[in-house]
């Protein structure tokens, strides 16, 4: 089906991780490592996510075939 | 050539204030209540006369019903029934909102991200509460999946952690960025047409095939929106 659903999972994986972060090292003061930190695993995160609905775009396509 | 993103301006219809907040009837409401009215409309007029043999309305309320039933059934299967009242709502009001707003001159209510974003955080929000009222603490098994090695258990659970909270965020701004992206092409497209008053048939001829794209777009949206809540509903449901 459509595939941007993808490009936005990325995106926003990256967004929320990112504002994770920051929103951390607001509170616990330990800028910069929270936000690098939040970031990578927010992005990893996203990463993930599309990797799911990849993989179950791939399997609804496939029973649709048969 | 006018500006594309006055569209998407609320204006004020009703002012109301409440406690010092802001709760006026706006335009985007307005459309809410014509929203309501129309998917009432829809099903009242289906299920008015119910027989044996259905009729064309009836027909098109079962068949509604049906596909609601197969996105349940496809995701989170039987114990998933008794949420189909909530997929039904959400999947008819987002489609009749995206709609809605094909029509000329009409306001996209699912355009504007506060609105997808409270329909998010509900979705999130309601899967969260279902999974722990269901399983308790044994919710958190979810967020490692089984077979790690003990080595990356760490990893994996702050991965799984972030992909979890990542969810609603990426459902609703899936929704309004589409919804607004759509809108601005076409009404960029559409100044074209009058700038160019020698060659005007071309965009023209764009700006329908884009208006026929809008609408499968919107079903489309309303669709992968209902069927992700579904899913996310499954994975709370059964864990994984």
């Amino acid at each position: 089906m459509f595939k941007q659903n993808l490009v936005i999972d990325l995106i926003s994986g990256l967004a929320v991780g990112a504002f994770i972060g920051y929103f951390l090292d607001g509170k616990f003061d330990t800028s910069p490592w929270m936000l690098l930190f939040c970031t990578i695993f927010g992005t990893a995160g996203g990463f993930y996510n599309a990797y799911k609905d990849l993989m179950r775009d791939i399997k609804k396509e496939e029973e649709q075939k048969k | 050539m006018s500006n594309p993103l006055e569209q998407f301006k609320l204006h004020t219809l009703v002012p109301v204030e409440i406690a010092g907040y802001d709760l006026s009837f706006t335009n985007s409401s307005a459309f809410m209540v014509l929203t309501m009215f129309a998917i009432l409309l829809l099903l009242g007029l289906s299920v008015k006369n119910i027989a044996g043999r259905p009729s064309r309305m009836q027909a098109m309320g079962e068949m509604l019903y049906e596909l609601i039933d197969g996105m349940i059934m496809g995701t989170a299967g039987e114990k998933g029934k008794k949420y189909i009242p909530f997929m039904f709502s959400l999947f008819l009001f987002i489609l009749t909102c995206n709609l809605l707003g094909m029509i000329p001159y009409t306001f996209t209510v699912t355009s504007h991200i506060m609105v997808t974003f409270v329909m998010g955080a509900t979705v999130f929000v309601g899967v969260t509460i279902i999974g722990f009222a269901r399983h308790g603490l044994h919710f958190f098994s979810y967020f490692l999946p089984q077979g790690t090695p003990a080595a990356m258990a760490p990893l994996m659970v702050f991965t799984e952690l972030f992909a979890y909270m990542v969810r609603p965020v990426s459902l609703s701004v899936r929704l309004a960025a589409n919804m607004t992206a759509g809108h601005i092409v076409m009404k960029v497209i559409a100044g074209f047409v009058t700038m160019f008053p020698l060659f005007a048939i071309f965009p023209f001829a764009l700006l329908t095939f884009l208006t026929g794209f809008e609408i499968f777009v919107a079903v489309l949206q309303a669709y992968i929106f209902t069927i992700l809540s579904c899913v996310y509903l499954s994975d709370a449901i059964n864990l994984h």
